[in-house]
């Protein structure tokens, strides 16, 4: 066992590992937006559910080291002024993750999603962030896209063709169907992750 | 994390130290895997020990390389960043392995070369520390209510006491198994040297390929079956009979047990180990 603190048995509950994969420490400041399970990784977690009209402590300069706002837009009407709200809490350099709903992948129709949740394409995610001035922004999707995903997978082509083509190989499809051509030219032209169920957007505030 | 993973592939010379961590896809489960992807054909796997340190894995990784350089990935390194031991290995391009008509061939080959390889060059020294195999099967006896496991013991640890003790990949399911070049890969090394006993892997790959049903192994075993001749080969080396080695499967059964629960593994892995060993009892009349 690595020698950092975990509050919790991470045996037993993975749920937001990518978070702390993304983390520099499990000791740094941490600010919560929606329920990302981070006290079973940090020890230093703030939570708080309208960032909108958050304010970093001004008293002691203190801005947070990461703020993970999970699927919510944290009172803010825009995804846009999600981000911008994020940038306000975070130190120069923090690191800002968002996840949330692919634009391209509407809930079935059984499924309501919250008003709250943010949605937008992958291309939309990492707009949004460049404009909010987040700089490096990349994107990952969470496979399966539950509340504890077993993978998290950059959409940059060499780690996304690998993954998806892994994948589709293991499906065992026949040659001839047409199931298995389509999917194996999604994979070719690196469309596959940005028509999965949701995404991560990680990006660092400049 | 990923700052630990960078520093690794930076010292090992993959990266240079202003380069960004390249695209990677991560898997979590307990331990953090990383594929990393830097240009180029190469790729590496960087694992980062969160539920266990990773020493028996590099060592498992280093000894099963040298033997078998086409089917166990390379170790590169070993060492501690941001307080997280971070093992780099050289990744091997393959699909995951799925048991079908045509694997088949792939597996019976794969298995026999790697029964014929850990005998040759995983005997255990004298220091190896390894599970007791006589509290695995007292524990085992405790889940389930098994009066019997003391005659058995006494039977079994008689047959144990002929065999060579080798070290053990300790995980040998067919989901840590891939196919490159229509050749078996043998992954995830992370419980290698807990278990001695030989014949444990292939149990634990036989007992996969048939989803733990003891019952349905058992009639594989009775009849000229991939399982049988893979047994009867392995017990050929051992100048042991097929019906020794089901004799032993208790035995593997609770090593098996001891290893997951000991590792945190999620606890539907040993219950179907003991719904497995539970049925031996019925079938073999040793209740």
């Amino acid at each position: 066992m690595a020698n950092e603190p975990h509050p919790v048995d991470v045996t037993h509950d993975l749920r937001g590992w990518f978070y702390r994969a993304i983390a520099p420490s499990a000791s740094c400041a941490v600010l919560e937006v929606g329920d990302a399970h981070l006290g079973t990784w940090f020890t230093n977690v703030s939570h708080v559910d309208n960032l909108a009209q958050a304010q970093p402590d001004t008293a002691d300069g203190r801005r947070f080291d990461v703020v993970v706002i999970h699927q919510s837009l944290g009172g803010c009407p825009s995804l846009l002024g999600t981000f911008e709200s994020a940038s306000r809490m975070l130190r120069q350099g923090g690191t800002l993750v968002l996840s949330g709903a692919n634009r391209l992948r509407p809930a079935g129709s059984r499924v309501s999603r919250p008003a709250d949740i943010p949605s937008a394409t992958g291309w939309g995610y990492r707009t949004a962030a460049t404009r909010a001035g987040f700089a490096d922004v990349s994107l990952y999707v969470a496979h399966p896209p539950d509340v504890a995903p077993l993978y998290a997978i950059d959409s940059r082509s060499r780690s996304a063709r690998a993954f998806f083509g892994t994948e589709l190989a293991a499906r065992k499809l026949p040659a001839w169907s047409p199931r298995k051509w389509v999917l194996a030219a999604l994979i070719a032209t690196n469309l596959m992750p940005y028509l999965q169920p949701g995404f991560i957007v990680v990006g660092r505030k400049c | 994390m990923l700052s630990a993973a960078h520093a690794a592939l930076v010292e090992l010379g993959m990266l240079s130290s202003s380069d960004p961590l390249p695209p990677f896809w991560a898997r979590m489960s307990g331990n953090l895997v990383l594929m990393t992807y830097p240009e180029g054909p190469k790729f590496y796997l960087v694992k980062i020990g969160i539920r266990t340190r990773l020493d028996r894995e590099y060592r498992g990784l280093s000894i099963a390389h040298a033997a078998m350089p086409r089917h166990v990935p390379e170790p590169l390194g070993l060492a501690t960043y941001d307080s997280f031991q971070v093992l780099v290995a050289r990744g091997i391009a393959h699909r995951q392995f799925v048991m079908d008509g045509e694997t088949l061939g792939v597996f019976e080959r794969g298995m026999d070369a790697f029964v014929a390889t850990s005998l040759a060059r995983f005997q255990a020294a004298p220091a190896d520390s390894t599970v007791n195999v006589q509290d695995a099967v007292f524990e085992a006896s405790g889940i389930f209510d098994w009066p019997g496991w003391r005659r058995y013991w006494d039977d079994a640890q008689r047959l144990i006491a002929t065999l060579p003790r080798i070290l053990q990949h300790g995980d040998l399911a067919v989901n840590n198994m891939g196919v490159a070049d229509d050749e078996l890969v043998f992954f995830d090394w992370e419980d290698f040297g807990q278990v001695d006993l030989m014949g444990f892997d292939l149990a634990v790959a036989l007992l996969s390929i048939n989803s733990f049903d003891l019952a349905q192994l058992h009639a594989r075993l009775k009849e000229d079956s991939l399982e049988a001749g893979l047994v009867k080969r392995c017990c050929g080396r051992l100048d042991k009979s097929p019906d020794e080695f089901f004799m032993l499967l208790p035995a593997y059964l609770s090593l098996f047990i001891k290893v997951k629960s000991a590792g945190g593994y999620d606890q539907a892995v040993s219950a179907r180990a003991v719904a497995a060993l539970r049925e031996w009892v019925r079938i073999s009349g040793a209740g």
